[in-house]
This record gives structure tokens, sequence and C-alpha cells, in this order.
């Protein structure tokens, strides 16, 4: 095997590079790909315990 | 072909003909009447050929392979003796390197050249191993020309028609061994794709023979070694189990919130609040384990994560159920007790959590665990499948191009399985 | 014919000077005739003219190796049935001869001298195991007729000067022989190596530039 048996790679070479420099990534940040949790996100601007859908709850 | 002042005339018609290869041809046809003669006064036959052929490459073109100037020589048409079928060699000719042929078989193109050594013998009778790869036998035949035209620097007719020639392959290359009881002639080969042949000798690739099948040298897909893919392939999957095994035992895990809710605590209020909760350094991931005591029943909670910060909520829920009894069969469960919530990327600050409880009849109480850094393993068994798709696809293919490049050979190892 | 010694040419009158040691043909530079030997003692070659061909050596190139250099001063061409082969005669270290031999681009180089083979000649095949001594074992490649001989400049040491003799030739590894087997006479083999023309690194040679 010599170096130029890998130019024959180089598209999996890249992909595998792409796909483990993501798996690193979502290593890192705590980043679950397939999340069987689904989540919402809601912004509010305010800051108390009662904002959001709970604003809603608590009225 | 021009350039040469050499001729000869003809032992059938007379006509003059040129010889571009000068004193090195020893066979040829005449550009007049076609036939074919030896140029040698101790061979006086003349051969007729019964049918015309007409080279993809003309005579005399010259092409640039491997960095080397080769001009076309020769044309010949050879049948298989077996199995009747036949194929076109080129004969190319460079000074400074010698001969090679052009070979074309369906469409499928190898070049071909004589070697000084004998490859390296193997174990058995049909193959043999060169530079660590093992060729196989893929054929063995006796041929005949039926067609030749141009100039040959043996007697290609003869030779042919004498020789018992074998093919050993190992996909792109090949070795070809003639053997006679006057010479061994080994020769190695290598596909060139159709398109390559139509650049190097500067002719429109659709004017070359339309590509039919596998031919028996073509590489699987294109240039990989299968010994490098499945090294690169190791070593891309130990890089991931380090990462994970980094992962895993970095995790930190920190219990950020623990805590048991009563409905009786509810009262007249629709949720629970947690107390605020800090979550510290980078982004990371956090769970939340819900655990309710159940006895064939159910729980059910919607809950919201609020970063105190900016006000930005996850919302998620979590259906917990738990059943169990007796039949036929003996004693039965289904479900759990305990659920868990996964939340990725949570970046650092101020958090609580609002939980919106429904109870069942019978269900009164739940706790949380909310844990902070929590590593997961399905990424690393998702980049798994990812990472093994194309080296799967690959010798998927491989085999099944195998098994039909081989149905064409007596030799086939794949015959013992079927 | 001596070394430095000068030969007239019975044909042309040229002069011409040998440069072996041991110089056993002399071909006329000028007008390609033979130049007997003046002692007398030389049957006279059944030779053909040399044909024009596409070798890219011609009398006068030079291989340049690092330990040695040498000088084309002749050649033998053998037209065989199905091939032919350059003896290219080189000078090298004050007028010492060795072989080039040379076919459609593949090189060997013999260094040693001409010697008798005394085993059995039946073994002579292609194909078959050929001893030569107990450390070299060759196999033989081919056996080819030679149909005709043709000579240019100065040859070293050369016994066979009519066509009809037979050649073969036998390797293992970069290993070779060349044997001459005259059916009237002994068995004559060089003994000598392989080796690419790159590595025998050839200047002032034919450029054929339309190779290029």
């Amino acid at each position: 095997m010599n170096w130029d048996d890998f130019k024959g790679l180089k598209y999996y070479i890249a992909y595998a590079a792409v796909v483990i420099g993501f798996f690193v990534y979502s290593g890192a940040t705590g980043w679950k790909w397939f999340n069987p949790t689904h989540t919402e996100t809601e912004h509010n601007s305010g800051t108390g315990h009662h904002v959001g859908r709970s604003y809603i709850y608590h009225k | 072909m021009s350039g040469s002042n050499y001729t000869l005339k003809c032992p059938k018609c007379q006509a003059v003909n040129t010889v571009r290869g000068k004193a090195m041809t020893l066979a040829m046809t005449c550009s007049s009447c076609s036939v074919y003669f030896r140029v040698g006064n101790w061979d006086k036959t003349i051969t007729p050929f019964h049918s015309a052929y007409e080279p993809a490459l003309p005579l005399g073109t010259k092409g640039k392979i491997d960095g080397v100037v080769y001009e076309v020589m020769g044309f010949t048409v050879k049948k298989e003796q077996k199995y009747k079928y036949q194929w076109r060699e080129y004969l190319l000719f460079n000074p400074f390197q010698g001969y090679a042929f052009l070979s074309e078989y369906d469409g499928h193109w190898n070049i071909i050249w004589p070697i000084e050594n004998e490859p390296t013998k193997g174990t058995t009778k049909s193959d043999f191993y060169e530079g660590g790869v093992s060729y196989q036998l893929f054929q063995k035949y006796e041929a005949k020309v039926v067609y030749a035209r141009g100039e040959f620097f043996f007697d290609v007719v003869d030779l042919t028609n004498s020789t018992l020639n074998r093919e050993y392959i190992a996909p792109p290359f090949m070795y070809a061994v003639e053997e006679s009881d006057d010479s061994v002639l080994w020769c190695k080969g290598e596909h060139i794709t159709k398109q390559e042949v139509a650049s190097a000798f500067n002719v429109q690739a659709k004017s070359l023979p339309t590509q039919k099948g596998i031919g028996y040298t073509q590489p699987v897909m294109g240039s990989i070694q299968s010994s490098t893919l499945i090294n690169f392939t190791i070593f891309v999957f130990v890089a991931l189990l380090i990462s994970q095994f980094y992962f895993s035992s970095n995790a930190e895990e920190t219990i950020v919130y623990q805590g048991t809710f009563y409905q009786s605590a509810l009262g007249d209020q629709k949720f629970f609040v947690t107390p605020s909760f800090v979550l510290e350094g980078s982004s990371k991931s956090l769970t939340i384990d819900i655990e309710a005591p159940l006895q064939n029943d159910w729980f059910f909670g919607e809950f919201s994560l609020i970063n105190e910060d900016n006000g930005t909520e996850l919302i998620f829920t979590k259906d917990i159920e738990y059943y169990e009894g007796y039949d036929d069969e003996g004693r039965w469960t289904e479900g759990s007790s305990h659920g868990e919530a996964f939340l990725s990327k949570i970046p650092a600050g101020k958090y609580h959590i609002n939980v919106y409880p429904e109870f069942s009849t019978s269900s009164h109480q739940f706790s949380l665990l909310v844990k902070r850094d929590v590593a997961t393993m399905s990424n690393f068994f998702l980049a798994f499948v990812v990472l093994a798709l194309f080296p799967a696809g690959y010798f998927i293919r491989k085999n099944l191009m195998e098994r039909k490049r081989w149905s064409e050979s007596d030799y086939s190892p794949y015959d013992s399985y079927e | 014919m001596q070394r430095n010694e000068v030969y007239s040419c019975p044909q042309c009158q040229a002069l011409n000077k040998a440069t072996l040691s041991q110089t056993s043909i002399l071909i006329c530079k000028s007008c390609k005739s033979l130049i007997p030997d003046p002692q007398g003692h030389q049957a006279l070659p059944d030779a053909s003219p040399m044909p024009e061909d596409w070798s890219f050596l011609k009398l006068g190139s030079v291989c340049d190796l690092p330990q040695q250099s040498f000088t084309i001063v002749g050649r033998c061409r053998l037209q065989l049935r199905n091939e032919y082969k350059n003896f290219w005669c080189a000078e090298y270290a004050s007028g010492k001869a060795l072989y080039v031999v040379e076919s459609f681009g593949s090189f060997a180089i013999f260094l040693s001298p001409w010697a008798d083979y005394t085993k059995n000649a039946s073994k002579l095949r292609a194909g078959k195991s050929i001893e030569i001594s107990s450390d070299v074992t060759l196999t033989g490649e081919y056996v080819e007729k030679c149909e005709g001989l043709s000579f240019e400049g100065e040859l070293g040491p050369w016994a066979f000067i009519k066509p009809g003799f037979f050649v073969v030739q036998a390797s293992t590894g970069p290993k070779t022989a060349i044997f001459f087997i005259d059916p009237k006479k002994n068995i004559d083999y060089l003994l000598g190596e392989k080796i690419t023309s790159d590595r025998l690194n050839f200047k002032n040679t034919i450029e054929w530039n339309e190779w290029k």
C-alpha cells in the first residue's frame, strides 16, 4: 500500500472526515442526533418563573 | 504512416509497400491486395483472410499512454477456439520502449506489454503472487487470427496458432503467458478505460466499440484498492471508538436537581416549579429522569425548561406507563415506571423547570433527577452505520461484479458455492 | 587484429583503427566492407548489409555508469524468425570488450567472456530448467533460429559468422544467458544481467524525435 492507493478513496476520506468531525462536535456539545425527546422552543422577554406557555397556564 | 524509405514487394500482387517498422517488421499485409505475408526468406507462405474488419484505431495513429508515445503498427482480430468469441488486438510500437498491445473485447480495453521476468509462482498451478497480490487464473485458451492488417514484429498468425495462452487477473491488472514449444512470453496488462484510449489516440470515444457487460480486468470502482479501503475503514472505526471512549469517560453527569412532587402539594395550581439551578461551562446535554411509582397505571407530564437569563423556554412532554398481569403464558409486564428526556446542546445559564403533570386516579407522585453532561451511545452507533455505508456498498457491489465477471470464466472461484 | 593499429579497407582504402584488444571482426566505416585480418586466419562471415531499424543506439553511443563508462564500437544484428537481437559491442577500460544485447527496448549486459556449454544440449528449451553451474539455474525463454547476420564497426570475440544456428535465451530474475547452438560446433554462451535502458544512461543516441 502506498499513498497513491488513497487517491481512489479521496471521496470516502472526505466523507469520513466530515462524519467524524460532526461526531466529535456533537459529542463535545451534547447533541444527540436522533433524539426521541421532541422539544419546542419559545422565546419570551420576561425572566420570571411564569413565562411563555407557563404563563398561559399560570393565568 | 510516413518517414520510412524501407519498402517491400508483395509476393502476390507485386505492389510496393512502405515498411514503417523497417527491418523490425517480420510480417505484414499488403496495402494493395491485403494478403498477409512473411518478410523473411525462410517462410514464403501467403495467408489470405476471408473477412475484413475495420480497426477502431487507424494504423499509423500515434497515442500517448503513461507518458510513452506509441504508434499503431498492426491490427488483428483473434478468435478463441473453444467458445468462438472474437477480440481485437492493436500492436503498438515505440523505439525506446519496444512494443505493446492494446486489446479490446466487448468494448473493454487492456494495455499489455511484454515483461522481462516470470512472476513469482503461487502455491497452486492456477494462481501466483506478484507484489503481494494474488492473481487468479481466468482463462486458458487457444486462438487463431481471423484477420490482420498492418505490420508485425513477429509472425502473428503462426505464433497465435501455435501458442497456448493463460491469463491471470487481479483487476485492474493481469498477467498473460503465451507458451509454445519454442517460447514462453510473459506479459503484464492493465485495464484502460475507453475514454483514456480515445483521449490517448485523439479519437472520438463514441467511435470506439460500445461496452457490454463487465470487462475481465475492469476495476470494481475506479482505482479503489480493497485492502486500502479495509485498512482505512479500520482506522476510521478506531478513531470513532476512541472519540466515543473519550466522551463517555469524560462525561461529568453532574446532578443539578433532584426532587419528588406530590399531587396533594399542587393544590389549585396547575404546575410545579423546581428551584433554580445553574448550568456551567459550554453547551452540554441535560437529562431529566422521571420516576413514578406506577402499578397498571400511567403518568403524563409537560415540562418547560426555562432559561431565566434570556427567557427561552424548551418544552417537552413525557408519558410513562407500566402495566403487568398474568395470562395463559404466565406473568407479563409492559412499559416502565421510569422515563428519560434527553435535551441536546443546553447552554450555560440559570434554569428552572415547570412541570404540568396529569395524574391518573391512582398515581399521585413523581420524582425528577436532572443531570448535566450525559454521554450518549446512539451517535456512536449512527456514525458507525453512516461510515460503514460506503465500504459495505463497495463490497456488495464488488461481490456482485466479481460474480458477474467470473461467470465468463471456466475457473470461477464462485462455482463451488453455487 | 591489435588495438590502436590502423587497417586499410581493401575495397575503398579508408583507414580504420581497431580500438579493442582483441578484434575479431572489423567492418569499414566508410564502405561497410569486411576488412580481413592480415594474419589471414579468419573465415569470411556470411552476412547481409546492416538493415535500417529503429534502434536508438549507434556506433559512438556512450553508456555512462557511475563506476564505468563504455563506448559502442560495433554491432552484430541477429535476424531471428520472430525477433531480432542487436549485440552491441562496447569498448571499456582501454580495449576490453563487452556486449549489450538489445531487442525492442529490453536490454542485457554481458561482461563475462564467451563460455562453452558442456551440459546436455537437449535441456536448452523454452520453459525448461537450464543449469549453468551449481549456483546458477535459469529457465528457458525461447528458442529461435538465426536467419540472418549483419555486422558493423568492430566486434570483440565472436565465433558465429554464418546464420543457421539456434539462439536460446534463459533467465532467472535479472540473470540471463544467451546460448548459440550450432549443431556442427560446440555451444557457446554469454552470461550477464538484464538491465533497464534508464540505468544504462546512454548518451549520444539517435533521438527519434517523432516519438517524443
